[in-house]
């Protein structure tokens, strides 16, 4: 089964976040262990290279040091580059099974989602659970941003623009759809349910909707 | 008014007209701390309205200025600032200078400053003051979705903003570069003042983007022109112009504190840097660098995956260089002799917190991870572990660092100490949680409990007061020892950079005799005893001619200012700007000020360019960056647009065409207007400017003939974007031929007076410089509006 938007982005994040630990934690570590090391005590004498008032200081330091750690960040940065592309190509090309569409219109102060029978509902996006669900999203008055923080995804919803994002739902359960770019007074309420439903009752609830126009 | 000398310090008339570099750094810092708190203040009310979840305590209106205004002062008008009300004190000391190369100039950046802040402030009394987030975004800036007056005053303040960093931009590259004391090379020169160069660099090329987006933006509020409401413009345009400004911008209020580290540690370390010339060739690397990132702030908007992945590749790069700086400053710890006074905390501090703010920046730096990252707490996290914890803590460092020498005092070393531990506790317990709030969305003014976020807030808020509390035993340290601080004398820390062997304070001319680097390295030095000169009452230094007052300073700004209210309130103010500014720029160009000029300075690589003439260079620069905003802000309408007008359907080719003649025939006649003033002939310099004058005149005349015509057929600013782009695009072009002319008619009144014939020509070269410069703006604009 193909990764989730979901699995995707915590997979890379884990392993962003490892390395960060890991070299945080070293650098922090070795600096406080110099400072600590190396402080100032009386008995300690001044460096022969010690800088002072009256001539400009000596060279010091070894660029090949430089050049290892140069050496060693791109190696790390590498890797997370490569993960990075890879789960970018996951990220916008949702996989090929069946799937429904669901055009989005972000306004002030909500959303609304037209599906492919062209009903519309405000505030809430129902969709079946175990089914690759692909948006278009669009902005109808100024520069929002649509995103569901328990799918990892999101994008910006801009007037004459529609950006494409895709996620699948296994779990059947309620889920937070919010707006995360400013656009003014009701930004922090432009909040929508999404509501994830068992087939079965998606089906239902569906054709519901077709009649009620 | 004397030569020579300054009023004393308590006197107001010597601060409203001193044009002397350290008052002015003083002036900026006081300036520049006053926003720290102000801003500030509105942070921790932030803080308290997002303390609880369905907070009440702000308004939502309420809340949006005060998320907008907190991020444009601190960004704008503290960090840049504040960093450099210390250029402006210590590079002149330095690199063994009277003063920076423009005195005057020095004046008016800061009048500027100060006056663009008033303005930025008073939108609070135009209906709302900005409250559409510091980043300004497209289309909620427009004047359907913010109708108030506060934003387009603002926008004003803005505008005054760039003008005076542009300023200080030209000062600080002719001073670096020309003003060197002999020996000096480039790679002699400390940190700081290295990274005030690559700084002043960075400015020149970012900000008239900024300018370009601001114009564009109160063209689009008050013309009704169609740039960022349109949708073929729109948000994404606005997007690309204020983060290729705005990128290399949050580096520029980093590089110069990374400079003040560099000076900081070997004083503190007892060493000299690690690997020192790395960490100058990364500074300029990154410096390089930070002008190919900016698709980061805009990696889910749906452009070209492509392009993400490129801006992905150039973003992780960027942090390459930044790596060898930090791996270079901790390796200058090793075997080092370590005095942990508050210098040294603050600076060693900052270095650890960009670290923990680098590593995440690299998180955002894969546009993978935007897709859940992007718009969250996340990102103010990284990017406040970075300004705050990496600039702000360093350039606090700094302020200790170099308080002895500004004041002749110590502070008080116990307070702080307390000062550093409590704002390092203070500052993590704020920022820290919020990387644990990834899933909350920034610049919202409350959030329910449901989401599980309050406990992290309230962390935030309990730590931004005590980060905010720390900082007042800043203050209250450093004033209270202005009195009774222990007199500090000229090297307290045992420095080796040349202002610490001047006295504390330093003497109104800096150096009795001018520094001398000889081959090997070695400061010859001449000013040796710490007796300050320039205590209390006048200070005489009869040996040296020149002047440190202007009376022609605060007026321009004064009038600047006006003159920007009235672009938004109307005709009687703007008017009353136009009269004020003309007043001032004639008593400025009147008024008699003396620069002593040393004999010998290292110039390098400038040896054979006359001081103004690279000043004009200098500004000319920004001027190119700014009329290529303008420029691919057209191209990049007009290629998003499905249509546009034919050739010869809309603009006559006639009218350009002719207008194309007469611009390149004026700038042929200010070239001989320049022959004949080398040649010493006054009467065929005087008919060379007369006809230049008239040529530029009738270019406007016929411009505005123009103008008329297509307005008569129907073709006006809002009409559409053709329209909008070629109004703006050549209305700024038209706005800078003006100016040209009112230039030229005071040249012209001079020359009647038998100015500038035989070695005093100069003037009417650099004239001549901007003059060409403008024609060349227009042989782009022709065929690009008129022939495709």
């Amino acid at each position: 089964m193909p990764a989730t938007t979901y699995e995707t982005f915590t997979g890379l994040f884990n392993l962003f976040m490892v390395l960060a630990i890991i070299v945080g934690s070293v650098v922090l570590g070795i600096m406080v262990y110099l400072i600590i090391r190396h402080r100032d005590r009386p008995s300690v004498p001044d460096p022969e290279d010690t800088p002072t008032l009256g001539s400009i200081p000596p060279e010091r330091g070894k660029v090949k040091t430089l050049l290892v750690s140069v050496g060693f960040s791109t190696i790390v940065l590498s890797l997370l580059i490569f993960g990075t592309f890879g789960a970018v190509d996951n990220l916008l090309n949702p996989p090929e099974k069946g799937s429904l569409e669901v055009k989005v219109v972000g306004f002030r102060f909500n959303w609304k989602f037209v599906y492919p029978n062209g009903q519309e509902v405000r505030a809430e996006l129902r969709v079946p659970a175990g089914e690759v669900i692909k948006l278009s999203v669009t902005g109808q008055d100024v520069f929002h941003n649509f995103g569901i923080y328990d799918f990892k995804i999101k994008t910006d919803a801009i007037p004459g623009r529609t950006n494409h994002i895709w996620f699948v739902a296994h779990q059947p359960g309620e889920y937070t759809i919010q707006c995360f770019e400013f656009c003014g007074l009701g930004h922090a309420t432009m909040i929508s349910k999404l509501i994830v439903m068992e087939p079965e009752e998606f089906k239902n609830w569906y054709s519901g909707l077709e009649v009620k126009a | 008014m004397s030569e020579g000398t300054l009023p004393p310090t308590w006197s107001l008339k010597r601060w409203l007209f001193t044009t002397n570099h350290k008052d002015i750094g003083i002036l900026y810092l006081v300036t520049s701390i006053y926003f720290f708190f102000m801003a500030g203040t509105l942070a921790l009310l932030m803080r308290v309205q997002l303390f609880s979840p369905q907070g009440t305590f702000l308004s939502s209106a309420s809340y949006n200025q005060a998320v907008t205004v907190h991020g444009l002062i601190m960004i704008l008008w503290f960090l840049s600032p504040f960093a450099f009300s210390f250029a402006n004190y210590f590079v002149p000391l330095q690199i063994g200078a009277r003063d920076l190369a423009f005195p005057r100039l020095n004046a008016l950046s800061y009048w500027f400053y100060l006056f663009s802040g008033i303005l930025m402030l008073m939108s609070f009394f135009f209906g709302s003051a900005p409250d559409v987030g510091w980043t300004l975004y497209s289309p909620l800036t427009s004047s359907r979705y913010t109708p108030f007056l506060g934003m387009n005053v603002g926008a004003a303040g803005l505008v005054m903003l760039v003008i005076s960093v542009t300023m200080t931009t030209v000062n600080f590259i002719v001073t670096i570069l020309y003003y060197r004391a002999p020996g000096l090379k480039l790679k002699h020169m400390p940190l700081f003042s290295w990274s005030i160069l690559v700084t002043v660099f960075m400015m020149l090329y970012a900000f008239p983007s900024l300018l370009a987006g601001v114009i564009i933006l109160f063209s689009d509020r008050t013309l009704g022109t169609l740039y960022f409401t349109s949708n073929e413009g729109g948000a994404l345009l606005w997007d690309q112009i204020f983060w290729f400004f705005g990128h290399p911008e949050v580096y520029i209020v980093l590089f110069p504190a990374i400079g003040a580290v560099g000076d900081i540690l070997p004083t503190f370390t007892r060493r000299p840097l690690y690997g020192r010339k790395y960490i100058v060739m990364s500074i300029i690397a990154a410096a390089i660098i930070s002008f190919i990132v900016w698709g980061h702030h805009m990696f889910v908007t749906g452009i070209n995956p492509i392009v993400t992945k490129f801006f992905t590749l150039s973003t992780v790069a960027v942090s390459l260089p930044f790596d060898v700086i930090t791996i270079a400053m901790i390796e200058s710890l090793v075997r080092a002799k370590i005095r942990l006074k508050a210098p040294a905390l603050f600076a060693i501090g900052s270095i650890a917190l960009f670290v923990i703010g680098g590593i995440t920046g690299v998180f955002l730096a894969s546009v993978a991870l935007d897709y859940h990252l992007r718009g969250t707490y996340w990102v103010v996290s990284h990017f406040h572990y970075v300004m705050v914890g990496g600039s702000v803590m360093a350039l606090i460092g700094a302020l200790y660092y170099w308080y002895p020498k500004i004041t002749g005092r110590m502070y008080n070393e116990a307070i702080a100490k307390a000062h550093f531990i409590l704002s390092f506790i203070g500052f993590n317990l704020l920022y820290f949680p919020m990387y644990l709030l990834l899933d909350m969305p920034r610049r919202i003014v409350t959030y329910s409990a449901e989401t599980g976020w309050a406990p992290w807030n309230s962390m935030a808020t309990v730590g931004g007061f005590i980060f905010g509390v720390s900082h007042l035993l800043l203050v209250a340290n450093l004033l209270a020892s202005l009195g009774s601080g222990k007199p500090a004398g000229p090297n307290p820390w045992q420095g080796w950079t040349l202002e610490w062997s001047i006295p504390s304070p330093p003497p109104i001319h800096n150096f009795d005799t001018t520094p001398v680097i000889s081959d090997q390295g070695a400061l010859l030095l001449t000013n040796g005893d710490g007796h300050s000169t320039a205590a209390h009452g006048e200070v005489h230094v009869s040996s040296v001619h020149e002047t440190h007052m202007s009376y022609w300073t605060i007026l321009p700004a004064a009038a600047g200012f006006v003159f920007l209210l009235g672009m938004v309130t109307g005709p009687p103010v703007l008017l009353l700007g136009v009269a004020l500014g003309a007043v001032s720029l004639i008593g400025y160009g009147k008024e008699k000020f003396t620069v002593r000029e040393e004999a010998v300075t290292e110039k390098w690589p400038f040896e054979r360019v006359p001081k103004f003439k690279l000043g004009v260079w200098t500004f000319l620069t920004s001027e190119i960056v700014l009329f290529s905003a303008l420029i691919g802000a057209y191209l990049y309408v007009r290629s998003q647009s499905a249509s546009w007008p034919a050739v010869g359907a809309v603009f006559s080719i006639q009218h350009g065409a002719v207008n194309t003649f007469i611009l390149l025939t004026s700038s042929l006649t200010a070239v001989m207007a320049l022959v004949a003033g080398k040649r010493g002939s006054s009467k065929a310099l005087i008919a060379s400017l007369l006809a230049t004058l008239s040529l530029g005149s009738a270019f406007l005349f016929n411009k505005g003939l123009e103008w008329f015509e297509l307005f008569e057929r129907g073709f006006a600013f809002a009409t559409s974007l053709p329209a909008s782009s070629y109004y703006i695009t050549t209305g700024a072009h038209g706005a800078h031929v003006l100016a040209g002319l009112a230039i030229l008619v005071y040249l012209i009144v001079r020359a009647f007076r038998g100015s500038y014939v035989k070695g005093d020509h100069h003037t009417v070269e650099h004239f001549g410089l901007y003059w060409h410069f403008v024609d060349i703006v227009w042989v782009f604009l022709f065929p690009l509006f008129y022939l495709i």
